[in-house]
């Protein structure tokens, strides 16, 4: 299946997207405590990294505690017949700037065109947070960076040594999506 | 070097009148404004040192051996020993390698921290408030 954000909004719901043929609108819906404990274990069954939780260290208890300590929101990104079908996505706000919002994007498990999904995730946060510059941070076992460019983020840098992982200390990448948040707000769809 | 302890209810007037935010060093000299006081929690520490300032060492991640510092004092002279107490601490109770912090870019501290062993490592645009107006904050490290 291909997803992938669209411009277009409908009758039904302004903000919403309406898919090209052959293309379905990547929709993003909140997680309430059992979907999430549910995304969380699925997390845990792949071993990435998001947003600061590990699930190769973290039981998924010590994974809700953190993103609560971080004030994140969790969603399920996909179709409306496939809630999850495009991957999952966490907005965590900057406490010392509101419009900026630290973001995490996983694709879905053999999803094979994630780019609606950041799109969407973009669109989302200019939308419905006001945001107007994302921050992401790397994270263990992170494959997302070709991803992340491809969607317009870019990479302000590495801080050194940031992370532990498989016996070794790595740096850490930082992404910013910033100037281009202006004009997104025609992708976003949430329900 | 300055003898830093857990933090006292009794240090609440001190807390109030030193911290300025989550700057890695706050300039005492800085106006003050509504900021949330930082307390300890699961993944930070808070210190204080008497008539001096405090410490506080957030986002402990013990597998990274890394924390986020802030120092703030009374006084701008301590600013420099209290940074070096608050690193010798961390590396020496702590076991931690990495400690980092945030600091507006062009900072008059940024000197203070070269003088400790911080390293300027990038710079985020837009992740922070001054007077209103978004500005760049820089990210600072050490590294046992």
């Amino acid at each position: 299946m291909t997803v992938t954000a669209s411009a277009a909004p409908s009758a039904a719901n302004p903000s919403a997207a309406t898919p090209s043929p052959g293309e379905q609108t990547v929709v993003l819906r909140p997680c309430g405590a059992q979907l999430g404990r549910e995304q969380l274990r699925e997390l845990a069954i792949r071993g990435v990294g998001f947003l600061d939780c590990d699930p190769r260290v973290q039981p998924i208890q010590a994974m809700v505690e953190r993103l609560a300590d971080r004030q994140a929101v969790l969603f399920v990104a996909g179709a409306d017949d496939e809630p999850a079908s495009a991957g999952l996505v966490a907005f965590a706000p900057n406490p010392r700037q509101g419009s900026q919002w630290v973001i995490d994007v996983l694709p879905a498990a053999g999803s094979t065109d994630p780019s609606g999904l950041v799109r969407a995730a973009v669109a989302f946060a200019a939308e419905y947070l006001a945001a107007r510059s994302l921050l992401r941070y790397g994270q263990v076992r992170d494959d997302r960076g070709p991803l992340l460019r491809a969607a317009g983020f870019v990479e302000l840098g590495r801080l050194p040594g940031a992370l532990y992982e498989d016996g070794e200390y790595h740096d850490q990448p930082v992404w910013f999506f910033g100037n281009a948040m202006d004009g997104r707000t025609d992708h976003a769809s949430a329900r | 070097m300055i003898t830093l302890r857990g933090i006292r209810d009794r240090d609440a007037d001190l807390l109030g009148r030193c911290w300025r935010g989550d700057d890695l060093l706050s300039d005492p000299d800085r106006p003050s404004w509504p900021v949330d006081l930082p307390r300890p929690g699961r993944r930070s520490m808070l210190l204080a040192a008497d008539g001096i300032g405090a410490v506080h060492l957030a986002d402990i991640e013990h597998v990274h051996r890394r924390a986020r510092l802030t120092v703030a004092v009374l006084d701008p002279d301590r600013r420099a020993p209290m940074l070096a107490s608050a690193v010798a601490l961390a590396v020496d109770r702590l076991r931690l390698r990495r400690l980092y912090g945030y600091l507006p870019a062009g900072d008059p501290a940024e000197n203070i921290l070269r003088q400790e062993g911080f390293v300027a490592e990038l710079t985020i645009p837009e992740h922070g408030l001054l007077a209103g107006r978004p500005v760049s904050r820089t990210v600072w490290g050490w590294a046992a």
